[in-house]
């Protein structure tokens, strides 16, 4: 059976604020809620719980990998073509600590980046629940309704809190 | 001239869709004009190049022992100035400075394209540029890898570093105003940001994510831009050429590519305040916190210079006694005292005047002046050193042929022709950070005081 989400724009952070509060009161639960904003706004104004992200994590840990294979390639590249120059070492570290530098900050950026677009779950074809409200600045609340019979429910309290659109939407 | 408060007016969210997306959907027939001029001179710049692989270096003015001439002085010039953007955006977003909001977008796109217009001159100066692949570390036939200790690779891959974290700086903040694009157009513009935006729909996870990401990157670009610079420097440093085999260049690189980036960053939000009446969001104000951090940029910048200056001039070296004097009583004297005039003794007294600093015109004639300036010095580093080097014997003079003019005013169109394209796909100022001001300003009434509703941690 297809998911339905019910979908209600707010003209003000408040209203939607209130909405989300009637439906954690009438028991929805709070994994199935969401807020499409035009804005970050802080993690408390909405009442759930906050969300994590662990961005920083995966681009300090492909940084290091990005280092060891930066490190790697220019000792490996002197130890196995050894080309004297300069009257220098064949593995010289201040060379070397540059090349392994430049790897671990080519690697943690595009692992942050890439790490972005997975934990948000992007590029998406799906038709997820939206409107273009949001592009206006209206606070949008999706809720997802696993019962039917909730369906109604949703949408009669966040009309009660003041939503001005509210559609349903079935994935 | 208008407030000096921040923020500048809160205007409702449609105003300002409505504000800063007309350039993205409204064409005119001045972006035109200036496509076409700024098209024509990067044809020509681009002819040039060709006619010049085609030809041999010969046509330059390039002859020993000046191997270095214009083109790796435009190189160290475009570099500097991609340096800036980037890094100011990244500073401001860590330290969590309110004002940076509509600066930052028109900031990172400078440094993408001032970066990729750089990036093209060691392949125009390497003459055989079909042959840039020899510096990849690729496994192939001739057994031969990069020489990973010689400063000319470093910099291939600073420069990787670096404009791989600014494309991805500048893109990912960019997906929300995507998508408020992607629910304005219609047609195959709807469909270009549809693609673009990703399916962005403005989540609390979304948003989580993105924010984390774009604090990750500043802390991964801002070193990198230093990096970079430093490493430009050293393509210098590293040699045993008169005034250049110095430990004060890295610092004097990064310092001097922060104040001309800086200058032009200035010059470019002016441009866009005009064009598109964005006075509303480019204030005083802005024009004022920029002033000060180029001018602190400018003041470090002159005591570095003076350093150098200083101790070449007591130590008399004989080798570099020589240079000296080419540039401070020979053939370079009026070069020096233009660059001096241009980007020190007359702009930086005036930038410490609040009066000019927010004053656009003042400091749009000023910001023009600092580049002129720069570039100069950018030339000053690069010839001077060599027309005299070794022997005297092989001492020579250096004259650009119009080839080299020619590569000159090519960057500069190129940078224009990607900056105009730009203004067609993504809004100059980033819509949903002013709007973020609404939220970092709001108020809530306490009493019979009005207190900001949100505090910045």
């Amino acid at each position: 059976m297809a998911d339905v989400y019910v979908v209600a724009t707010f003209p003000e952070v408040d209203t939607a604020a209130d909405g989300i509060k009637r439906l954690l009161d009438a028991h929805f639960a709070a994994r199935n809620i969401d807020v499409l904003t035009g804005v970050p706004y802080p993690p408390e104004t909405w009442g759930l719980p906050a969300l994590k992200s662990n961005i920083r994590k995966i681009a300090a840990l492909f940084f290091a990998i990005g280092a060891a294979c930066g490190f790697t390639v220019a000792a490996g590249t002197g130890w196995l073509y050894p080309l004297p120059t300069g009257a220098k070492a064949i593995i010289t570290l201040p060379a070397y600590g540059i090349i392994t530098y430049e790897f671990a900050t080519i690697f943690g950026v595009f692992a942050a980046a890439i790490g972005t677009l997975a934990e948000t779950r992007l590029p998406t074809m799906k038709s997820l629940p939206y409107h273009p409200k949001v592009s206006e600045g209206w606070p949008t609340v999706t809720v997802r309704c696993p019962d039917s019979q909730n369906i109604d429910n949703a949408e009669s309290l966040l009309r009660l809190a003041g939503a001005q659109d509210v559609l349903r939407h079935a994935i | 001239m208008g407030m000096i408060v921040h923020p500048p007016e809160l205007y409702p969210d449609e105003q300002i869709n409505q504000d800063v997306l007309r350039p993205v959907f409204v064409t005119t027939w001045r972006w035109w004009i200036l496509v076409a001029i700024s098209g024509g001179g990067f044809m020509a710049g681009l002819a040039t190049w060709f006619y010049m692989m085609a030809t041999g270096m010969w046509v330059t003015g390039l002859h020993r022992p000046v191997m270095w001439g214009l083109l790796i002085s435009n190189y160290v010039f475009w570099i500097g100035l991609s340096n800036s953007g980037t890094v100011i955006s990244a500073m401001l977003r860590l330290s969590k400075a309110d004002w940076r909001r509509p600066i930052t977008r028109a900031a990172e796109a400078m440094t993408v394209f001032a970066l990729l217009i750089a990036a093209q001159f060691p392949l125009i100066h390497l003459g055989r540029t079909w042959l840039f692949y020899y510096i990849l570390p690729y496994v192939n036939q001739r057994l031969l890898w990069n020489n990973f200790r010689s400063p000319l690779v470093w910099d291939m891959m600073a420069i990787m570093a670096y404009l791989g974290g600014s494309m991805l700086y500048l893109y990912l903040p960019t997906l929300p105003d995507f998508a408020i694009l992607r629910d304005h157009a219609d047609g195959i513009k709807k469909k270009m940001f549809t693609l673009f935006a990703l399916g962005w729909r403005g989540t609390r996870g979304e948003w989580t994510t993105l924010n984390a990401c774009i604090l990750s990157l500043a802390l991964l670009v801002l070193p990198v831009a230093v990096s970079m610079h430093t490493i430009v420097s050293w393509d210098f440093g590293m040699t045993l050429v008169p005034l250049w085999h110095t430990s004060i260049f890295g610092p004097y690189f990064v310092i001097g590519a922060l104040y001309s980036g800086m200058a032009l960053v200035i010059t470019i939000i002016l441009i866009l305040r005009w064009a598109f009446g964005w006075q509303r969001y480019i204030t005083p104000y802005h024009l004022d916190k920029l002033g000060k951090i180029m001018l602190v940029a400018g003041l470090v910048w002159f005591y570095l210079w003076f350093n150098d200056y200083v101790t070449s001039w007591y130590g008399k070296l004989p080798e570099e006694k020589i240079i000296f004097d080419l540039k401070n009583a020979g053939t370079y004297y009026w070069w020096q005292i233009t660059m001096m005039l241009a980007n020190t003794m007359v702009t930086l007294p005036l930038l410490a005047f609040k009066k000019f600093r927010t004053s656009p015109l003042a400091m749009f004639i000023l910001t023009i002046f600092i580049n002129i300036g720069m570039w100069i010095e950018r030339l000053l580093i690069v010839v001077p050193s060599l027309v005299e080097k070794g022997p005297s014997f092989t001492w020579t003079t250096y004259h650009p042929t119009w080839v080299e003019w020619m590569l000159t005013v090519y960057p500069l169109a190129g940078f224009m022709v990607l900056y105009l394209l730009f203004i067609k796909i993504a809004p100059l100022i980033s819509v949903w950070e002013i709007r973020e001001d609404k939220v970092a300003y709001a108020t809530k009434k306490m009493g019979q005081a009005e207190l900001r509703a949100v505090v910045a941690e």
